[in-house]
């Protein structure tokens, strides 16, 4: 699914993170870490959000320096704390990402009403709470045809009928090829998603810590 | 029995409250706007000398229709501090400031009568630069009219704010309008930055027009009064062209910033610069409007239409500078000026507008190719400008 070799990242000189040499089948993968351990950070270099040393490449052949455009089509990305201009309603962006991702008009309606969003569509993202903000962010996640979606912390701020509405779209993307990169404090139901691995990142690098 | 002293108005409790507002919203206040001070000290001090300043001060305080404009002018610079106050009281770190509606009512305009007070110390000095030659020619009606203006102003911003603090929420109110278009229109993404500057950042977007609108119209009076010098029209179009350059800093941000996310999404580079080329032609449409009055007329058609391509170049060159560099506000502003004294001596050696544009195309979209996946915003907890 994805490999990844001499990855550095340095902020402001200092070294933030460096892996050696990784390769991730296709599955899902909990990434865990304490705060600051730069889960996040690695999240967003694969992304495609920040610059970093090393190569990050998908089973495609894609990489995200040489193919970005290719490559960024087959990964999505929710954050952990999303953010969104102020006066961007859920609409705006929910069909310029769709429009990007190559969504179809089924899929965006699909997701719109499986995480709850239809209330606040049409309201600019300002007005939002910070579990709306969540929907909003997943919803954009899911969009497209991906291959590898990274959810950085998927479950905080929502309420549970929305946590197991998560659960069951993560099971059904993956049941149709697409790989999961997730990262949680709290405990994924080890029943509810087909977990492959456990890593830990720490000491500025990622280490396996499980494997089912 | 509880025995409770009742604190003067600068006891050390309340001057301590003085502190934090002068903490959060003064000296954040000036830190932001470092560079847009900058721009006024070298503009006033570059190309005025002291007499010129005096000239100007007595022609002030000698005519009571210049004052008024000048009081039009400093009433602008109040809105744009009160804005400031406005916003930071909202952002939700400063939250805490709201306690200081339970404070009594003196102390609480006290206290917002020092912050509008250090706010608007600018005007104040220069008020007391007209007010000594105000006393010098004898003009005492000129130095009653300055006094009154800004006791009023900064008395008057202090009350609304003291009338606002209830209010001075987070929370947003959308009008009938905006509802409606949000719910029959989508935004199309070269307008995203447009909306931001408009609704967060407008009297930042207000005063650049006005100063480079109020440029572009002098630029055009000497033009026609100038035996038609294209020369002398390039060099004024240089120059309100590029007091924009605070808008492509602000976009640069919101790329690097607000909207990181869509570096996720699958968009060519092509099709990205393509779309900051038509923001910035509509953050330009004052400008443009201003030229279209004046064209066929003062203004060669041709030529005119080479001042808006060159313009929109310094535009992309300008938010190209800002990727490769990397830089804070303050910074930028500084590698600004001498960006413009680069193009100002291309100018007076006649190189043509249309290279300059050319060259400026091609080299903003090299940088924009080589940089805009490699740039990265990273805010310290004392930066400046964020």
């Amino acid at each position: 699914m994805l490999t990844i070799e001499n990855y550095t990242k340095h902020y402001n000189g200092v070294l933030a993170l460096q892996i050696p040499q990784l390769a991730l089948p296709k599955g899902i993968f909990w990434i865990k870490g304490q705060n600051g351990s730069g889960k996040t950070t690695l999240f967003k270099s694969i992304a495609g959000l920040l610059p970093y040393e090393g190569s990050i490449q998908l089973e495609q052949g894609f990489s995200g320096k040489t193919q970005p455009q290719a490559y960024r089509m087959l990964i999505n990305f929710g954050e952990a704390e999303p953010v969104f201009p102020d006066f961007l309603t859920a609409k705006d962006l929910v069909n310029f990402i769709a429009i990007t991702k190559k969504a179809s008009p089924a899929q965006k309606e699909k997701l719109i009403n499986t995480l709850g969003i239809t209330d606040f569509y049409h309201k600019p993202c300002g007005t939002y709470s910070s579990g709306m903000l969540k929907k909003l962010s997943l919803a954009l996640a899911f969009l497209g045809n991906p291959a590898l979606i990274i959810l950085d912390e998927p479950l905080i701020t929502l309420d549970d009928q929305t946590v197991q509405k998560v659960y069951t779209l993560i099971n059904e993307y993956y049941a149709s090829g697409v790989g999961f990169l997730l990262s949680s404090h709290q405990n994924f139901g080890f029943s509810s998603l087909a977990i492959q691995a456990t890593y830990v990142v720490s000491q500025q690098t990622i280490h396996l810590q499980h494997e089912l | 029995m509880l025995y409770r002293s009742k604190p003067s108005i600068c006891s050390m409790s309340y001057r301590s409250i003085y502190k934090v507002l002068i903490r959060t919203v003064c000296v954040e206040y000036y830190r932001l706007n470092a560079g847009f001070f900058f721009v006024i000290i070298a503009f006033a001090f570059g190309l005025l000398r002291p007499i010129e300043h005096i000239a100007i001060a007595t022609y002030l305080v000698h005519s009571h229709f210049l004052m008024a404009l000048v009081f039009g002018l400093w009433t602008v610079y109040t809105l744009k501090t009160i804005q400031f106050t406005l916003r930071t009281f909202a952002q939700e770190e400063n939250l805490f400031l709201h306690n200081i509606y339970l404070l009594p009512t003196a102390v609480k305009f006290s206290g917002m009568l020092l912050v509008q007070f250090i706010l608007y110390e600018p005007i104040v000095l220069y008020s007391a630069f007209m007010g000594y030659y105000a006393i010098h020619f004898g003009q005492l009606s000129s130095l009653l009219l300055l006094g009154i203006f800004n006791l009023v102003t900064i008395s008057g911003a202090a009350a609304y704010y003291v009338y606002r603090l209830p209010y001075m929420t987070a929370e947003k109110k959308q009008n009938r309008l905006s509802t409606y278009l949000d719910q029959h229109f989508t935004k199309p993404y070269f307008t995203f930055f447009l909306y931001q500057v408009l609704q967060k950042q407008r009297s930042l977007y207000f005063l650049t027009k006005l100063f480079s609108l109020f440029l572009l119209t002098g630029t055009v009076k000497l033009y026609t009064y100038e035996n038609f010098s294209p020369v002398l029209l390039a060099l004024g179009g240089l120059m309100a062209f590029s007091t924009n350059a605070i808008l492509c800093f602000h976009f640069n941000r919101f790329e690097q910033l607000d909207v990181l996310i869509f570096k996720n999404l699958p968009l060519s580079l092509y099709k990205r610069f393509f779309n900051n080329t038509v923001t910035y032609l509509g953050l330009l449409v004052p400008e443009i409007l201003l030229l279209m009055r004046h064209l066929a007329g003062d203004i060669d058609v041709w030529l005119g239409l080479q001042l808006v391509f060159f313009g929109l170049s310094l535009q992309l060159i300008f938010h190209g500078y800002v990727l490769f560099r990397q830089l804070d506000l303050e910074k930028f502003i500084r590698h600004v000026f001498f960006l413009v004294i680069f193009y100002f001596v291309s100018l007076l050696f006649r190189i043509p507008i249309l290279l300059l544009f050319a060259v400026n195309g091609v080299t903003a979209f090299f940088i924009y190719q080589k940089y805009f996946y490699q740039a990265e915003v990273i805010i310290l907890k004392d930066s400046p400008e964020e």
